[in-house]
């Protein structure tokens, strides 16, 4: 009788560990077939922007925010990192709150760099702003000169 | 007769006492001066002007330049020439008698007596001389005798110019039926054509009436003969009836009183009536004469704007009225003398268009508007708003060349402005005044004056109008 009720103990430890071992191996599998959550992707972001008297190899040269009328020309450069898909980007330039021109720049990943120019004159005198935007009009800068003398 | 109803009922209740009131004082500037030189000669400079303005109506441009200095040197010399006698008609009198009293005739002089008194003195060979004033003041010219006050008999007469009495010597001056003044001192007169038989009151006397319009009865001591000088006139006196009849003539006696009244009252009426007529006329001319139109730029008040809102534009801040009245009235009236007043109490923010009409307007009275330009003004009023900007630096002049201006911090880099909506979220920047570079050498600081772009914005309060500007420069 004391031999029955032992062999009867063994066997529900024995199924007991089989059970245990096969939730665990069901549980597993869940696991398995359970996709990832989707990682976030790293937003376009501004990592330089500055004003600049010219590029010299795809780097700004002598940044600066007084531009003389004699020097001829004003270069606003930005450069983006990370740069999640190809997108586009604006550089919006205003003398005293008055649009001047605008320029639609192409960025591409992972990373890139742009620059826009405009020329100026005499009558360009006064303070200047550009405003870096996205497309759909979000401002990640606005960089500030003035065209002097 | 419809015409005629519409006319009657413009009149104002106004009009009726500026007729009333002006027509009295014509009336009593006849009473006043009436049967006076002055009023002959201002009667003459009225004449005058109606031709005056019939020369102008016709064109007539020298004659009618020619009447207006006649009038204007008439004017000055009635003043001048018969100022006696318009002193006398005003001293003569209290305020309650110019303004109201109707000349009254003052006490009867007693002209019986007064010749009887005369005749019995050229009898007795004593001489005299009796002053009866007109309308003229004497004080001016009769030297100040004694006062004497004493009611006219022919004794009494007689004893002022007995020739012991101390007073006999000079005039006596009688005033209704008083002897005023003894022993007054008259001018003499110079003329050369007077008989040489005429003495010292024979002078006296002539002296007088030509300087007056008074009456002196002259008694000669020497010859008992009796004279009368009035104006430049010289009369001698022959009988009693002559005496009596100048006197009574000089005094303004009539023999029939009560129909003398009534011709005076029938007189004084039809005086009234013109006096109501003329300046009838002259009102109605001047107010209602609608021959001629006349334009006023006449600035627009805005009044009772809720102060929360900002009145930030209007299509016109004047207006051109077309008014249509007489010539001379609008010839009058000064822009100051025109007001137009928009209320804004019921004004909301945005624009609000008002359509000008007589409920704006205040024009002088017997004016009328013809017509408006522009009819309709536009108002823009916003609501007052607080904004806050980005300040940027306004550099300007030269950098020496061999420096780079490398950057600028401002300090505060925003500003708060005050002012309505409209124009705070038209602007999104506010620059300092321009800053010279031309003095940089190094990197440094400065303070600038912060610009505010509209008259209509202002800083919030307690902010400071500069701010600091610290610069960043490099050689090249």
């Amino acid at each position: 009788m004391k031999t029955q009720q032992s062999h009867t103990s063994i066997g529900f430890l024995i199924a007991a560990i089989l059970l245990i071992l096969s939730l665990s191996a069901r549980a597993q599998e869940n696991d398995a077939a359970r996709p990832l959550p989707p990682e976030k992707p790293a937003s376009l972001t501004l990592v330089s922007a500055l004003m600049c008297e010219g590029m010299e190899g795809f780097e700004p040269r002598n940044g600066t925010i007084v531009f003389s009328a004699s020097l001829g020309q004003a270069v606003c450069f930005t450069a983006f990192d990370p740069v999640p898909e190809k997108t586009e980007i604006y550089h919006n330039w205003f003398k005293r709150d008055v649009p001047e021109a605008q320029f639609k720049l192409t960025l591409k990943p992972p990373k890139w760099s742009s620059f826009s120019k405009i020329r100026i004159r005499d009558g360009d005198k006064g303070p200047w702003r550009v405003d870096i935007t996205d497309a759909k009009g979000k401002v990640f800068q606005t960089l500030r000169f003035s065209v002097t003398e | 007769m419809q015409k005629f109803l519409t006319f009657i009922s413009t009149i104002r209740w106004q009009d009726i006492i500026d007729i009333a009131l002006n027509s009295y004082v014509l009336l009593r500037l006849y009473a006043l001066f009436r049967g006076t030189d002055a009023f002959r000669v201002l009667i003459g400079i009225a004449f005058l002007w109606v031709l005056q303005r019939t020369a102008v109506s016709m064109g007539l441009i020298l004659t009618s330049w020619m009447m207006e200095g006649i009038i204007a040197v008439a004017a000055l010399i009635v003043i001048v020439v018969f100022r006696n006698e318009i002193r006398s008609v005003f001293r003569a009198r209290n305020v309650w008698a110019i303004l109201w009293g109707l000349p009254q005739k003052q006490a009867k002089t007693p002209v019986d007596i007064i010749t009887e008194s005369v005749y019995g003195l050229a009898q007795q060979r004593i001489g005299a001389l009796i002053v009866l004033p007109g309308r003229e003041d004497l004080e001016e010219v009769v030297q100040k005798g004694v006062p004497w006050d004493g009611k006219i008999t022919t004794e009494m007469i007689k004893s002022i110019f007995w020739p012991n009495n101390p007073v006999h010597d000079g005039a006596a001056i009688i005033r209704g039926d008083r002897v005023v003044e003894v022993s007054a001192i008259l001018p003499l007169s110079q003329r050369k054509d007077l008989p040489s038989v005429y003495g010292t009151r024979h002078r006296a006397a002539a002296g007088l009436s030509e300087m007056t319009d008074a009456l002196v009865i002259v008694v000669s001591e020497e010859r008992g003969t009796i004279t009368i000088t009035q104006g430049s006139d010289v009369h001698n006196i022959h009988s009693e009836k002559d005496l009596k009849l100048l006197l009574r003539k000089h005094l303004g006696i009539r023999e029939d009183q009560t129909r003398y009244l009534k011709k005076r009252r029938v007189e004084l009426y039809t005086a009234a009536f013109v006096s109501l007529l003329i300046v009838s006329v002259v009102w109605f001319s001047i107010s209602r004469g609608f021959d001629a139109i006349k334009t006023f730029d006449i600035p627009i008040e805005y009044a009772n704007r809720d102060p929360k809102l900002e009145l930030l534009n209007t299509s016109a801040s004047a207006v051109r009225l077309y008014l249509r009245g007489s010539r001379a009235l609008l010839s009058s009236i000064r822009p100051e003398q025109i007001r137009i007043r928009i209320d804004l109490s019921q004004a909301v923010s945005g624009t609000n268009t008002f359509a000008i009409t007589h409920d704006h307007l205040s024009i002088p009275p017997g004016l009328t508007l013809k017509e408006v330009k522009p009819m309709v003004v536009d108002v823009t009023l916003d609501e007052r708003s607080q904004k806050g900007f980005p300040v940027q630096a306004d550099w300007a002049g030269k950098l020496p060349p061999r420096l780079i201006f490398v950057r600028s911090i401002v300090t505060p880099q925003e500003v708060e402005l005050i002012g309505p909506r409209t124009i705070l979220d038209s602007i999104s920047t506010i620059y300092t005044a321009p800053i010279l570079l031309n003095d940089i050498t190094r990197t440094g600081k400065t303070d600038a004056k912060v610009v505010i772009p509209s008259a209509f914005l202002t800083m919030k309060p307690g902010s400071k109008d500069k701010v600091a500007v610290e610069y960043e420069v490099k050689e090249r």
